[in-house]
């Protein structure tokens, strides 16, 4: 290995070496616990589809006589596939992350950066990580620390974090200046980061008010 | 592989990769993610891991084929909202280490598929036929890839890196 280039590469790897964010039991766990969940929704399409074909029998032998044949409703479906209730829920409406009976002020996505929503899965947690100042609102050729990063990707790849938003702490439920992220007191940051764990639901609704500021109810 | 083995195995790959994925991706979030995501999937699949005979391959490439699917779904819906789009291909690397700022901004410039053979060849030591069998590519491909990138480098960096075309052992054409 005499290359320059090879020992240049190495070096650059060597810098950005990551310890684990999760013990490998926490990843067993994920894989089996989405293992689970895909045989679930196989199971219920596979009961769907019976279901389906049962009913359009029943109608095909039983509707000779006027020709009407008014479909029932699927609700039954719909019952089956219920989502479990989330581990916490972001209102990025009202500024506030609810978990656990509590309720946090959060600092979201600007108007040109905005948040990602629907159901988010924890997918790993990291103490303290470096991010690009646009992610905390500084130029973007800036690089700060943040703590209590928790990474959230939804089913179909997007992706976002809530984090310690530990440069201006009274940021959150007053001003929406992030890249996208979630921003969090340091110290609510620290009990959810305590709280949920890899593969814990996270649910994400709304979308920043319009104006910088949180509107006093009337 | 055993529970116990799994393990051992992701805390002891897990710093490797993500080194290596923030060679080819640019960014230590995402290189952290998809590399947690393959071995994810690699428990998840253990039988085809296992198969492979070569575990930790088999996840830097799941890793490397997340982060490309990952960029051009990103890239895609970009497109979508605005009216001008990102980059052709994935960033590369940014500059966090003055001493290795040069190689980070010509790596920057690498088209993807260049700068993928010369992280798989250069930083994780795959001959030029197994760079061809992990991204799927023919031989000659490779090989014009591997030559391309280097040219590229060689021409960004001058002097510093001038060598780095002339390796001697017999992997490097």
């Amino acid at each position: 290995m005499s290359d320059d280039l090879t020992v240049g590469l190495r070096e650059l790897a060597e810098s950005a070496e990551q310890l684990p964010p999760s013990s490998g039991a926490d990843v067993r766990r994920l894989a089996q616990r989405r293992r689970g969940r895909r045989r679930t929704i196989a199971a219920l399409g596979g009961t769907a589809a019976v279901a389906a074909v049962a009913l359009t029998l029943v109608l095909s032998l039983g509707g000779s006589g006027t020709g009407r044949q008014d479909m029932p409703a699927t609700r039954p479906t719909g019952t089956l596939m219920r989502q479990p209730a989330p581990d916490a829920e972001v209102d990025l409406s009202s500024r506030l992350l609810k978990a656990g009976g509590r309720s946090m002020p959060v600092s979201s996505g600007f108007v040109r950066t905005p948040t990602p929503t629907g159901r988010m899965t924890v997918i790993s947690k990291v103490v303290v990580t470096m991010v690009s100042g646009e992610v905390v609102g500084r130029p973007s050729d800036l690089r700060y620390k943040v703590p209590w990063v928790i990474r959230l990707r939804a089913d179909d790849g997007r992706t976002t974090a809530v984090f310690g938003f530990a440069t201006d702490e009274t940021v959150p439920g007053v001003y929406d200046m992030t890249s996208g992220w979630i921003g969090l007191r340091t110290v609510d940051a620290k009990w959810l980061y305590d709280r949920l764990r890899t593969g814990s639901v996270v649910d994400i609704e709304g979308h920043a008010p319009a104006v910088p500021w949180a509107v006093p109810s009337a | 592989m055993t529970e116990d083995e799994f393990d051992a195995f992701y805390a002891a790959a897990f710093p490797r990769l993500t080194g290596q994925l923030y060679a080819f991706t640019g960014d230590r979030g995402e290189a952290q993610d998809v590399v947690q995501e393959a071995f994810v999937r690699a428990w998840d699949r253990r039988r085809d891991f296992l198969a492979d005979g070569a575990p930790e391959a088999w996840v830097r490439t799941v890793a490397m084929r997340l982060a490309v699917s990952r960029w051009r779904r990103a890239r895609r819906w970009l497109e979508l909202v605005r009216r001008t789009p990102p980059p052709e291909s994935t960033p590369g690397p940014e500059s966090q280490h003055t001493h290795l700022a040069d190689l980070v901004a010509a790596l920057r410039r690498l088209p993807e598929a260049q700068r993928m053979a010369v992280v798989l060849h250069h930083l994780c030591d795959l001959s030029i036929e197994q760079v061809a069998s992990e991204t799927g590519a023919p031989v000659g491909t490779v090989k014009a890839r591997l030559s391309r990138g280097r040219i590229a480098l060689q021409r960004e960096l001058g002097t510093e890196y001038a060598e780095f075309g002339e390796r001697e052992d017999d992997r490097v054409r």
